[in-house]
């Protein structure tokens, strides 16, 4: 990879992703509503909101962070899979991905449930909070921008084959 | 390998088991099995019985 497709490659994969964090935030703003929200209407309002911007926003953009993180670390020289940080930083992004899927079905339902008139506040109350899982999400994307930043070494065994070799 | 690579690792398989436990048990209890009490099938109308 040319160095100014890496630069283009990098600006995006760093945009998208801390606009991941910025979206989670927003995510937790209404998620915090829907778990202490006394107003049928402010719990149907939280948990449409809630589905709408997980599925249009945070998905795509924990798709792209995967997407374009894994092109800038087979395009530069860190590698894929030469460095510890760099492993763990993808295997977090993916399991944080697929936790993040598995919860966009689950806000789903509760929004179906928010939209139908006839569900009252009481049932809108006895949704099971996803809260947990938002802040844990965040946590985990904040453990990544941090391996990121320090870079801790620490060389696989294929990488120190590599160096090797090199 | 790195101790901070240790650690990370005990702590995935955690993540990792929790994340499997939820999705076993979401199989048997997700959201979508325990619609509202005053959901439309609660709401449907009356059958009709005949005579």
């Amino acid at each position: 990879m040319g160095p100014g497709l890496r630069k283009l490659v990098l600006a995006v994969h760093l945009t998208v992703s801390i606009g991941w964090i910025g979206a989670v935030a927003a995510y937790i703003a209404l998620d915090i509503v829907a778990a202490s929200g006394q107003d049928a209407e402010a719990l149907r309002t939280a948990y449409l909101a809630m589905e709408r911007i997980a599925r249009s926003v945070i998905v795509p953009l924990a798709l792209a962070s995967l997407v374009t993180g894994i092109a800038i670390s087979l395009g530069s020289r860190w590698g894929l899979f030469r460095h510890y940080w760099v492993v763990i930083s993808l295997l977090l992004t993916i399991f944080a991905t697929a936790v993040l899927l598995r919860e966009v079905q689950v806000i789903a339902s509760y929004a179906d449930i928010a939209a139908d008139r006839s569900a009252s506040v009481d049932d809108l109350r006895a949704l099971p909070s996803t809260l947990l899982h938002s802040v844990g999400g965040t946590v985990l994307l904040l453990v990544i921008l941090v391996l990121n930043i320090y870079k801790p070494r620490g060389l696989t065994r294929h990488g120190r084959r590599r160096e090797a070799g090199e | 390998m790195p101790g901070w690579v240790k650690v990370f690792i005990v702590i995935g398989i955690v993540l990792v088991l929790g994340f499997v436990v939820t999705l076993i048990a979401g199989v048997e209890h997700g959201p979508g099995l325990h619609g509202p009490s005053g959901g439309p099938a609660d709401h449907a109308p009356p059958v009709e019985h005949g005579p």
